[in-house]
């Protein structure tokens, strides 16, 4: 285990992520070990080089921009699977430069175990997990697809693989009453799969059918993809679901009740589910719609201002558009360059402000202004369409 | 209206398990052949227009003891478990039995790596012929996207004829050798692109077209095990027994109907509507599109009965007869055009219809309902073509065959097929 942040605090409250992002299949698909170990059958499965960016983005948020007074940022193991040796988390505003461990099934475990322990400290600890990576889902079970996954050299190297739903249950025996699990992975059964007796080991974390001892605890699961649907990025790119939950996590899924802005587990998800949303606009751009699981209301992130937020605008009518160029003036500055023009949708991160920005509609190459409008930037998005006379 | 292709024997509309979209087997088969003619027949013509499939078989023979009363059935009791193929796996079991592949004493290797050491394009016909059988219960087969995926595989199968990649001495499951088949075809670049660009999906293939493989390569295996338990044999012989009784009730119908009804037997006047629907949506267009009529088994034999003697003035650009008995028809003098009198001194072969510019027979040597023309039909040209199948199997095999479809696509710009001027 390597923890890029280190564990301090001690016994205090803090925020415990682990954090796994997982590209590299060596016994799937054009993976490293596909000639010499390949599956008995990779199930179509390939590499991907979005997972190790995606939870790279996300244990950057979280050691330069996690504002948590209630629960400071306690520790961040990240376990990361691409492509080369070693692996390494390099982030210079931090000052971190550490190599970090391959999400196995053997290392995940140790690694599951040992941040349960992290966050068993504290009864107000917020444990956080993420996984990016492959999923399979069989019998509206979902199953995260460790690194080894399909070895043949072992009997049962289709249980390479975390009982996602089991994990929850083992969670609910710890002692962190917070508890987090961002799953940006497909969620669609593989019809090849769905014969095998079991997927994934279900005793990472002890649980038993009886309620939990101690206090309620409160659990926000979020899942990148709808029942029986799919996750999807962009290799080296963030994935389409982390980006959004970044965007959200950074302001975009706040409110702000009269104290100032706060992201919470609540407004996050309305806010993600948006912005997946407006994305589905764009041209060749796979169709995506999050989902949460259970989702209890948990304190998550103080942003800093100016936060960004996604605006997306159309002309009315929408024939219109591929002639219109629109120009936006944030409030005290000059107006931004006309913006790039998607089919069908004008997609923006605006900065979030009190004061309204002008959005002005103009022929293509004239400066005459055919329309204007003010508008004020708030959490969670803007879906507008201006009539164009 | 360019294209009428008129089905053979032995089909029926509503048999079979509907898919995900409701689609009966024979709507799933019309889709799928649509799409590979489209991408194949169509495209080098440069023909724009839809396909017509008039569809007989409700007008076909019908049996009036449910086609049983004449099968021997059995008289033995069965002593132990007596179980039936899923109906899943019934498609790649007659395959496999029609193969023999389970017959050569290599009982572990798998179907896949033995069909394509013996030959690698009959291996890739066999995954596709099973692939047009599969049905995606969550995300419905796209059928031009799995013409496209057999266009490639076409490609990369032919560059291996006679010379099987290297890899297929290494495959140890039928699944492995769809994930060399993919690897291949990526690294060859003869794969087909992908309909979503470069995204990547975090979990199932995003292209359903691989994922019907898989699920193809699957039942494969599935039905190979099944059979190497059972004595498969006694699993095909009823439906093999069933199908030749409709070939024969299918065919001694519409010979009976038609000689008493003429233009008005109902199978007759199926065809001659959709012909007559082709032909006027041509003649008003500015720029005659080709006519293209293909006839499958007996299909192209009423095809024939209908543009030799209920329409001779259609013009026909291209006549294409697959898996056809149109020789064994005349020799034995049943169209309604028959002339007694040929083969004579001054005749030896009866002349290409008149109102055909060209006439291709497509049929495989396997096939045991499928015959040449040459020999009767002077100014037809016959095709072999090896579906890779045997017996009963070839028969049917032509219009989900990658090889067929690749073969035709190369030999049709050859025949300078061209557009006429409208009215």
């Amino acid at each position: 285990m390597t923890l890029l942040f280190p564990d301090n605090g001690a016994n205090a409250a803090r925020i415990h992520a682990l954090v796994i992002g997982i590209g590299a299949y060596p016994h799937l698909l054009n993976g490293s070990k596909s000639k010499t170990a390949p599956a008995k059958d990779s199930f179509g499965l390939k590499q991907l080089a979005s997972p190790p960016v995606s939870a790279r983005a996300i244990s950057d948020w979280l050691v330069e921009d996690l504002n948590n007074p209630g629960a400071e940022l306690g520790s961040v193991d990240l376990l990361i699977a691409e492509d080369g040796a070693p692996i390494r988390y390099v982030n210079p505003k931090k000052g971190i430069n550490k190599e970090i461990e391959i999400p196995d099934k053997a290392t995940l475990t140790k690694a599951i175990k040992a941040w349960k322990k992290r966050t068993d400290r504290n009864s107000k600890n917020v444990a956080l997990f993420y996984f990016c990576g492959h999923g399979v889902a069989s019998a509206g079970e979902l199953a995260l697809l460790t690194s080894d996954f399909a070895n043949p050299a072992e009997d049962h190297g289709l249980a390479n693989a975390i009982d996602f739903g089991a994990l929850l249950k083992g969670a609910e025996w710890g002692e962190a009453e917070n508890q987090v699990f961002f799953i940006d992975a497909c969620r669609n059964e593989i019809s090849q799969l769905l014969e095998q007796p079991k997927l994934g080991d279900d005793w990472i974390l002890p649980w038993n059918k009886k309620p939990p001892p101690g206090a309620t605890r409160r659990q926000a699961v979020y899942y990148a993809a709808a029942r029986h649907q799919r996750a999807h990025g962009l290799p080296n790119m963030p994935s389409r679901f982390t980006e959004a939950l970044l965007c959200g996590l950074k302001g975009a899924g706040g409110s702000n009740p009269g104290k100032g802005w706060v992201v919470d587990t609540i407004t996050l998800h309305a806010s993600v589910c948006a912005t997946l949303r407006l994305g589905n606009r764009r041209q060749k751009t796979p169709s995506q719609e999050c989902q949460a699981g259970t989702l209890a209301w948990i304190e998550l992130n103080r942003p800093k201002e100016p936060f960004v937020v996604p605006v997306a605008i159309v002309s009315d009518p929408m024939n219109r558009m591929n002639t219109l160029e629109l120009i936006v003036t944030p409030p005290g500055m000059a107006a931004l360059p006309p913006s790039a023009y998607v089919p069908d949708v004008w997609l923006l991160q605006l900065k979030q402000d009190d004061q309204p920005h002008v959005l002005e509609l103009r022929e293509c190459g004239s400066m005459t202004r055919l329309v204007s409008q003010f508008l004020k930037v708030t959490p969670t998005h803007h879906d507008i369409s201006i009539k164009v006379p | 209206m360019p294209l009428v292709f008129v089905h053979g024997l032995n089909l029926r509309k509503d048999e079979g398990k509907k898919d995900a979209k409701g689609r009966t087997p024979y709507e799933q088969t019309v889709e799928q052949r649509n799409a590979s003619m489209e991408e194949n027949i169509l495209k080098p013509l440069g023909i724009t227009s839809p396909i017509i499939n008039p569809y007989w078989g409700d007008c076909a023979a019908t049996f009036h003891w449910g086609g049983h009363g004449g099968l021997p059935g059995t008289k033995y009791e069965s002593f132990g478990h007596e179980q039936g193929l899923d109906s899943s796996l019934l498609l790649p079991a007659a395959m496999i039995a029609e193969s023999q592949v389970l017959e050569d004493e290599q009982l572990d290797k798998p179907v896949l790596r033995q069909l394509g050491e013996r030959s690698f394009p009959a291996s890739i016909d066999f995954l596709m012929m099973a692939a047009n059988d599969v049905i995606s219960p969550i995300d419905p087969l796209d059928p031009r996207e799995l013409a496209r995926l057999a266009g490639a595989l076409g490609a990369y199968a032919e560059h291996h004829q006679g010379n099987p990649p290297d890899w297929i001495a290494n495959i140890e499951s039928e699944a492995q050798f769809i994930d060399q088949l993919e690897i291949s075809l990526q690294s060859s670049r003869h794969e087909a692109p992908s309909s979503e660009g470069e995204w990547e999906s975090f979990g199932g293939p995003l292209e359903n077209a691989w994922a019907a493989l898989r699920e193809s390569a699957k039942r494969i295996g599935d039905a190979a095990q099944e059979m190497k338990r059972s004595k498969f044999r006694s699993l095909f012989r009823d439906p093999l027994h069933m199908r030749f009784a409709r070939f024969l009730g299918d065919a001694f119908i519409y010979l009976k109907r038609r000689d008493k009804e003429g233009d008005a037997e109902p199978i007759l006047k199926k065809v001659l509507a959709a012909l007559d629907a082709a032909d006027a949506a041509n003649t008003q267009a500015p720029v005659k599109e080709p006519l293209v009529l293909i006839g499958h088994s007996m299909g192209s034999n009423i095809l024939y009965d209908c543009i030799t003697y209920f329409r001779p003035n259609l013009h026909v650009d291209l006549f294409l007869t697959v898996g056809s008995q149109v020789a064994v028809f005349e020799e034995l003098k049943l169209f309604a055009a028959s002339d007694t009198s040929i083969p004579n001194d001054k005749v030896p072969r009866v002349p290409k219809p008149a109102n055909v510019v060209h006439w291709l027979n497509v049929f495989d040597h396997s096939d045991i309902l499928g015959f040449a023309a040459e020999k009767v039909f002077e100014g037809a040209k016959d095709l072999e073509f090896d579906t890779g199948n045997q017996l009963l199997g070839a028969h049917g095999a032509y219009f989900s065959s990658v090889n067929f479809y690749n073969r035709l696509s190369r030999r049709i710009p050859e025949l300078h097929v061209s557009f006429r001027p409208g009215p």
